[in-house]
């Protein structure tokens, strides 16, 4: 099969966020429109009708703050889903959210439906209050921790992300101390990016390399080795790319395999490879929505020679990757959306999204499993 | 500070600093004043826990292991080799012996216990506390610094003598210090 199978829905149910994150990358945060319920009945007929969907997939809410709509939009578009997936794929529905918003009836609906839950959480006040705030510039950490203390008063379990910034990277162990105090078990980690209209990023100068590494050696030391164990996504996920990296298996991602990942805005028009593509503007290209699920199935899009070009060039740009990237067999040819924002084209190679991202974890991974594990010592004798 | 039986204590009639006092502790000391030049820092809540769930284990050495560790990763500049110690002292004392002639100056003190501590400190040299030098200046000001569980304080090497102070204390003071080790390591070429 050339295309999918899809393993990630992206939808925006609004692209209305009440937060103004300074590193955000959605372009349309301001704008309060919401998806409509005809929206949401083409999004899963056309999902279903495609052939894309041969595994199970996950559905996640995102790309705008999900809370800002109340449950009741969500009990009707989990209704739709269900009615249109007919041969009973599973699915698993989540929701990427700030948490700012959680309250008792969310609670109750979390805990009524199996929805996987990812709260964006900076770490500890001083860093978190330094990006993450709202559209007069005041902190948000306090209304974050609100809310995760709520879900986790419900027994509501959830992992968080956490932005890697500048100012992160001399504070691991206070991440730490933070995560445990609050009960938080797994954390993914990005790093700010330049994407969409976040031009710059604090982690683009020349000393951010080693810090970075630095950093990152001595939280999984933590991690791993300090009074509570933490699951670390990015950890996860590169010790099974080392792994596969030692075996004849095909190197891919996700973002660089057409339609694995289909993105959806509010008003139905899709796109794939990288989410965050949806809602850009380029020059070369346009922008990147290649249609509408109320008007395009995807059998016509599939061969539409807007796709065509598209994929061409990010083909071209991981084949670049292939030839010139030692770290290639871990990554795959990065993510379409950094080279494009970074260097203003899919046929590219390095960015600072996989200098970081995905260099120095295989870096600091391997050497974590090179170095020599420390040989129990007896106890002393009191 | 005050004449006790053979001793000089510190007074109880602490005072904020002035301006200029205030000046000494960071790096506007005038010229040909000794700075106090002392730095804040904080370990993590699970590090002083660690303390905690050892302190009757065996985990002293794990524990002092990943002190330095953090410090380092903070970029304190630490000796090859340093020696820790925890000294625990009783409440209502005015000095708790934390800079000891026979042992080199602490550059790193931290309260690991669960109520604030107190550093008494002094940039006079040793010989001007002591017989006639000290009637000349008694009236020469200590700082008194708080430290809450879990801060501390790093000393560069300037000639700062500190020392605990537990009048105000209703719990044993618990405090860490680090100082460069003494000991002699043979060139292992």
């Amino acid at each position: 099969m050339e295309f999918g199978p899809l393993d990630l829905l992206v939808v925006q149910p609004t692209p209305f966020c009440n937060l103004d994150c300074s590193y955000c990358y959605l372009p349309d945060r301001e704008r309060t429109e919401r998806m409509a319920v005809p929206t949401l009945e083409a999004l899963f007929r056309w999902v279903f009708a495609s052939d894309l969907v041969r595994a199970p997939f996950t559905v996640v809410w995102h790309a705008g703050e999900p809370m800002v709509l109340r449950p009741d939009f969500y009990e009707g578009a989990f209704a739709i889903a269900a009615r249109h997936n007919l041969d009973g794929v599973p699915l698993v529905h989540s929701f990427q959210t700030n948490a700012t918003l959680v309250d008792a009836v969310w609670c109750d609906f979390l805990k009524a439906h199996p929805v996987q839950v990812g709260v964006s959480v900076d770490g500890p006040a001083f860093l978190h209050d330094r990006y993450r705030v709202t559209r007069r510039g005041a902190g948000t950490h306090d209304r974050v921790m609100r809310g995760i203390r709520r879900l986790r008063d419900n027994g509501i379990s959830f992992h968080v992300i956490t932005v890697l910034t500048q100012d992160t990277l001399d504070y691991p162990d206070e991440l730490y101390d933070f995560y445990i105090e609050e009960g938080i078990e797994r954390v993914g980690f990005n790093v700010e990016e330049i994407e969409g209209p976040h031009r710059e990023s604090s982690l683009a100068r020349t000393e951010t390399g080693p810090r970075f590494r630095r950093f990152l050696a001595r939280f999984l030391d933590l991690a791993a080795e300090g009074p509570a164990p933490l699951q670390v996504r990015e950890l996860d996920s590169m010790q099974r790319a080392i792994v596969a990296a030692g075996t004849d298996a095909p190197v891919c991602t996700e973002e660089t395999t057409p339609f694995a990942i289909v993105s959806v805005d509010w008003q139905g028009n899709f796109s794939t490879f990288s989410p965050e593509l949806l809602g850009l503007r380029n020059e070369r290209y346009g922008d990147f929505s290649l249609g509408n699920v109320a008007t395009d199935p995807f059998a016509v899009v599939a061969t539409s020679p807007r796709l065509a070009a598209i994929r061409r060039d990010v083909a071209d740009g991981v084949e670049r990757c292939r030839q010139t990237c030692a770290y290639f067999r871990f990554c795959g040819g990065g993510a379409p959306v950094n080279k494009l924002c970074e260097t203003g084209s899919f046929v590219a190679t390095e960015t600072l999204f996989c200098r970081l991202n995905r260099q120095a974890w295989v870096d600091v991974v391997l050497d974590r499993l090179e170095r020599p594990r420390p040989v129990a010592t007896p106890a002393l004798s009191a | 500070m005050e004449r006790v039986d053979a001793g000089l204590d510190p007074r109880v009639d602490w005072r904020p600093p002035t301006a200029d006092e205030l000046s000494m502790l960071v790096d506007e000391a005038p010229p040909g004043v000794n700075p106090l030049r002392t730095n804040l820092l904080a370990i993590p809540a699970w590090l002083r826990t660690a303390w905690w769930d050892h302190v009757d284990q065996t985990g002293y050495e794990r524990f002092a292991s990943d002190v330095l560790e953090f410090l380092r990763f903070k970029d304190l500049p630490l000796p090859a080799l340093c020696e820790i110690e925890v000294a625990v002292s009783r409440p209502d004392q005015t000095r708790t012996r934390l800079h000891e002639a026979t042992k080199a100056a602490p550059l790193v003190v931290v309260n690991l216990g669960d109520e604030a501590s107190h550093i008494i400190m002094s940039n006079l040299p040793p010989a001007a506390t002591t017989g006639r030098s000290y009637d000349a200046r008694s009236t020469y000001p200590l700082m008194r610094i708080r430290l809450d569980p879990g801060e501390g304080l790093w000393f560069p090497p300037c000639g700062v003598i500190c020392d605990g102070w537990t009048r105000e204390k209703r719990e044993l003071d618990v405090v860490l210090t680090i100082r460069p080790s003494r000991a002699v390591v043979a060139n292992p070429v």
